[in-house]
């Protein structure tokens, strides 16, 4: 863990000193995702407005649902969006080729292959609406509470960055995965940006079983705003981090078996 | 160390051969001969449809996160470092990557520079370099560390001469230290001096694995010398020559190696006359390939 910061602070380092030679396409990559997901919030923060609660919701559990989500994302599309986006330009270019002949795991390189630097403006947005949401909440939120939101963010992460990595490895088996990946994972999430009470049961059971998308963050704001109401709503919940490592190993098996495919026919 | 046991995969079919360490070998043939596909398995970026590669005794394929540290490869057909860095830092990474000494490090990576030339384009971004500037760099990357095999597929394309020399001086003194090193490339000329050994491919076929004058007396035994001399010729029908012509004091003679060396020749001649000058022609590795069918 120690040699994998210490490699991931020098890749970043130069990552950041090629960077800063284009310091203005830098600072609007950062500042239009920052505007970007202001107005999403905004765009909640209006709808919510009218209304004191939707299904017993208000703004600030909103702010979470959705915070949960985009943090998590945030952190994970830092680490691998880059390069799982690019797996396919990497088989293309060869270059796959290369990073498979160097003593690290292919994850590890790939993580050290770019930093996504244009997620810090989510990050910065979601760290905003997030503590706005926590000041405003009445109830005092107990440590234990504070530690399972840092678990669930975890498992968040881990969830999300399998889920990356998953959809990264069918340029594997196909190249061009681009729209079933925007249907599946980008749209499909875009839904657990609402209550899931709201969408009728088969959605439910396919966003929980199938796509588990809402352990990401719908499960976990239940626990943290207290409205696991059902013994299910609790289990699941308290599930979410767990969820999350699996999925992410669930990836990384599909992941490989995507590798052994490529050095088995590919080239 | 590098061996083939009957590998078979795409159009390789039944090779077998062993790389010892401390050998340069040439991997040689047309275009589509199954040179890269060669170089992959080696590496164990592609593993076999039958047969058993073995690289450093170890399954490649399995193996190859753990032999990785040893190999160092190389292909002009992939970018080996990102346009927008720069040499240096791509370096700073390999330092981290192969987990080499920093004093170690810096001294070899100083004499690299200086060898190879890129010292004054270490700390340009990489997008703005000429091809050949890049190429000697990526090549340096190759030499990096004691690496115990590496492999290189048409290492020379796009690097000027001196650059080619350069990297061949290199390439030797590794191979001094103990590392094998396989080269594939369509145009030997440049190389095969270089080459203790040469494996000869066609059409997925190995002809040909063993010392570069061996195939040279098995596949183009035909040898041409030209002698000036002075004096009266001696009568040339004891010698076993495939054909001879005279112009004026010069005399030209095409000749098995395998049945008449060139010094008995010289020798005969001499015998009889005062030899000015000489010259043999043996043919090139690239003209053997050609013929092959």
């Amino acid at each position: 863990m120690r040699d994998f910061l210490s490699t991931y602070f020098v890749y970043i380092k130069t990552f950041f000193k090629a960077r800063a030679e284009y310091k203005t396409s830098f600072v609007l990559g950062m500042l239009s995702n920052f505007y970007c997901y202001f107005i999403t919030y905004m765009s909640y923060w209006v709808l919510m407005n009218g209304v004191d609660t939707v299904e017993g919701w208000d703004f600030s559990d909103i702010s979470i649902l959705y915070g949960l989500s985009l943090l998590t994302y945030a952190i994970a599309g830092m680490l691998v969006w880059y390069s799982v986006y690019a797996l396919e330009d990497l088989i293309i270019s060869g270059q796959l080729d290369i990073m498979l002949l160097r003593p690290q795991g292919l994850m590890r390189q790939m993580i050290f292959q770019r930093f996504g630097d244009t997620f810090l403006g989510q990050i910065v947005v979601t760290v905003i609406f997030l503590c706005a949401a926590f000041a405003s909440r009445t109830k005092v939120i107990g440590w234990q509470t504070w530690i399972y939101f840092i678990l669930a963010v975890i498992g968040g992460v881990f969830m999300q960055t399998g889920s990356m990595i998953l959809f990264g490895a069918f340029s594997f088996w196909t190249m061009k995965s681009g729209a079933l990946v925007d249907i599946l994972f980008y749209d499909l999430r875009g839904m657990t940006n609402y209550p899931l009470s709201l969408y009728p049961r088969a959605f439910r059971i396919v966003l929980t079983f199938v796509l588990p998308w809402a352990f990401i963050n719908y499960y976990p704001t239940l626990i943290i705003t207290g409205k696991d109401v059902a013994v299910y709503e609790t289990v699941l919940g308290l599930a979410a981090p767990l969820a999350g490592v699996l999925w992410f190993l669930l990836a990384m098996g599909v992941f490989r078996l995507g590798l052994k495919r490529y050095t088995g026919a590919g080239g | 160390m590098v061996s083939f046991e009957n590998v078979g995969k795409f159009i390789l079919s039944d090779i077998s051969f062993c790389i010892p360490d401390g050998i340069i070998a040439g991997v040689i043939g047309r275009s589509g001969a199954g040179k890269t596909t060669l170089i992959r398995l080696a590496g164990g970026l592609l593993s076999c449809e039958a047969g058993t590669v073995r690289t450093f005794l170890q399954d490649p394929v399995r193996r190859r996160r753990q032999i990785a540290k040893d190999i160092r490869f190389f292909s002009s057909a992939h970018p080996s470092f990102r346009e927008d860095s720069t040499i240096a830092d791509e370096f700073k990474k390999l330092r981290f990557v192969y987990r080499l000494d920093q004093k170690e490090f810096q001294e070899e990576y100083e004499r690299l520079a200086v060898s190879l030339r890129f010292g004054e384009d270490a700390e340009k971004e990489i997008r703005q370099l000429s091809f050949g500037q890049r190429r000697r760099a990526e090549l340096a990357a190759v030499l990096l560390g004691q690496a115990r095999l590496i492999l290189l597929d048409e290492p020379t394309v796009g690097i000027d001469e001196a650059g080619k020399q350069i990297f061949i001086e290199q390439l030797q003194k590794k191979k001094e230290g103990g590392t094998a090193v396989l080269i594939a490339s369509e145009n030997m000329a440049e190389i095969e001096k270089a080459c203790d050994r040469v494996l000869l491919l066609d059409e997925g076929r190995l002809l040909y694995y063993g010392s570069r004058a061996r195939l040279m007396r098995q596949y183009a035994p035909v040898n041409e010398i030209s002698i000036v001399y002075r004096g009266r010729l001696p009568d040339l029908e004891d010698l076993p020559l495939i054909e001879y012509r005279i112009d004026n004091d010069r005399l030209r003679c095409r000749y098995n190696e395998n049945v008449v060396s060139a010094l008995e020749i010289i020798r005969h001649v001499a015998a009889h006359t005062v030899v000015a000058e000489m010259q043999v022609v043996r043919p090139r590795l690239e003209d053997v390939v050609m013929t092959l069918r």
